[in-house]
């Protein structure tokens, strides 16, 4: 690769981690206000429009395994864009991913 | 190597015949300082093209004279300096002689500069980290595109368009996507990687008039966007003339089977699925245009 392009690379996505603990606080919020009200599409859209950006956002960025923890947590909440809710087991799945996405940007920081 | 005053000097003099060195006009307010990027630029862009350097009261004249033909034309434009951009006479003649690539490089805020871009009719820009070299390797892939497509037509955006079946050496693409990281990503890739001049659109509707204003080669498009979806931009670009033709590629991250051939189905060139690999992306986009969607 060349050089230049390397380091240009080096310097988005450290810019990009350092945003990250911010966006997944966000997307934790979001889930929680979800599970509080599970009758409200509106709060399950809108966690699953925080999941799908960071899916998107940071897979280009390089940072797949929080992708791919994204990836979880949209497809499921994508099914319940009505008025019914994950299931409890769903909602751990959700939580899983959502610790998974969390245990990545630690190793990420502390890397 | 030659300093900064030598070379302002020595550019003044007539224009080179075609052929030889690349041309280039360098535009600002003052000549570079010693030492800093610009004056670095110039002393290896002395090296390798016929540099001339416009003082800000050359403008109008000069911009007479190439309007009336009495000027070579420059294969690349360089502009140093942001507030005047938008009401520059030389910058107006230079986009309607329509021979040069335009190149924008100064320490700015990148959307600042973006909007300068889009709107300005520039056709690159360098914002911070960049170097002096990637400034002489720009300048000199701008005079390459301009020998290939010579003799140069009146509006260079609006020359032989690709058709989505069709694998070509692309000039010129906009990416539109409302996530500015993913925005910012994309451009590096594109003007990086693919060697692609590229603008870039937040929203639908601003996809919508840069199409029609800048006529790109190609328009890569996000899927989900707040407002004016994917799809439904892609609807009203297939209503306007001016942009019917332009080849279309989704960038989605919603992955599922059914949903991939609904947005084949709309007439897209292909599909690409987010997240993507920054140092593969033109290829492919060119997998796209080369049908292999």
């Amino acid at each position: 690769m060349n050089p230049e392009l390397k380091a240009v690379l080096a310097t988005l996505r450290a810019e990009y981690r350092q945003t990250l603990p911010e966006r997944l606080s966000e997307l934790n919020t979001a889930l929680m206000l979800a599970v509080d009200a599970p009758r409200s599409a509106p709060l399950r859209a809108e966690a699953r429009h925080l999941a799908h950006k960071l899916r998107g956002t940071a897979g280009s960025y390089g940072f797949s395994r929080i992708s791919q923890a994204m990836a979880v947590i949209e497809d499921i909440l994508r099914r319940y864009e009505e008025e019914s809710a994950p299931t409890a087991d769903e909602w751990s799945q959700i939580r899983a991913a959502f610790t998974l996405a969390q245990s990545a940007i630690d190793d990420e920081l502390h890397a | 190597m030659r300093n900064t005053e030598a070379l302002v000097t020595q550019d003044l003099l007539p224009t080179p015949t075609p052929g030889t060195r690349p041309l280039v006009w360098l535009l600002c307010q003052h000549p570079a300082a010693p030492g800093d990027f610009c004056q670095r630029a110039l002393a290896l862009l002395g090296g390798r093209c016929e540099l001339r350097y416009i003082t800000p009261q050359e403008r109008s004249p000069l911009a007479a004279a190439l309007s009336a033909g009495k000027v070579s034309p420059p294969d690349a434009v360089i502009f140093g300096d942001l507030p005047v951009i938008a009401e520059d006479p030389l910058l107006a003649a230079v986009r309607e002689i329509g021979s040069a690539r335009i190149l924008f490089s100064a320490r700015v805020e990148p959307e600042t500069l973006q909007h300068a871009v889009n709107f300005c009719g520039l056709d690159y820009y360098m914002a911070p980290p960049e170097t002096p070299e990637r400034l002489v390797e720009k300048v000199e892939e701008f005079a390459r595109a301009r020998a290939r497509t010579s003799p140069a037509p009146a509006h260079p955006h609006k020359a032989t368009k690709p058709g989505p079946e069709v694998s070509v050496s692309l000039q010129t693409v906009l990416l539109v996507d409302d996530e500015p990281d993913i925005r910012r990503i994309g451009q590096i890739s594109l003007s990086a990687v693919g060697q692609w001049n590229v603008l870039t659109a937040s929203s639908g509707a601003e996809a919508i008039e840069l199409a029609s204003s800048r006529a790109p080669d190609l328009i890569l498009l996000d899927v989900m966007m707040p407002g004016l979806d994917g799809l439904s931009t892609l609807q009203r670009l297939r209503a306007a003339p001016e942009t019917q033709s332009i080849p279309v590629i989704f960038m989605t991250a919603k992955a599922q089977k059914q949903e991939l051939s609904r947005y084949l189905d709309t007439g897209a060139a292909g599909v690409i699925i987010k997240p993507f690999d920054p140092l593969t992306l033109p290829q492919q986009i060119q997998q796209c245009l080369a049908g292999n969607k």
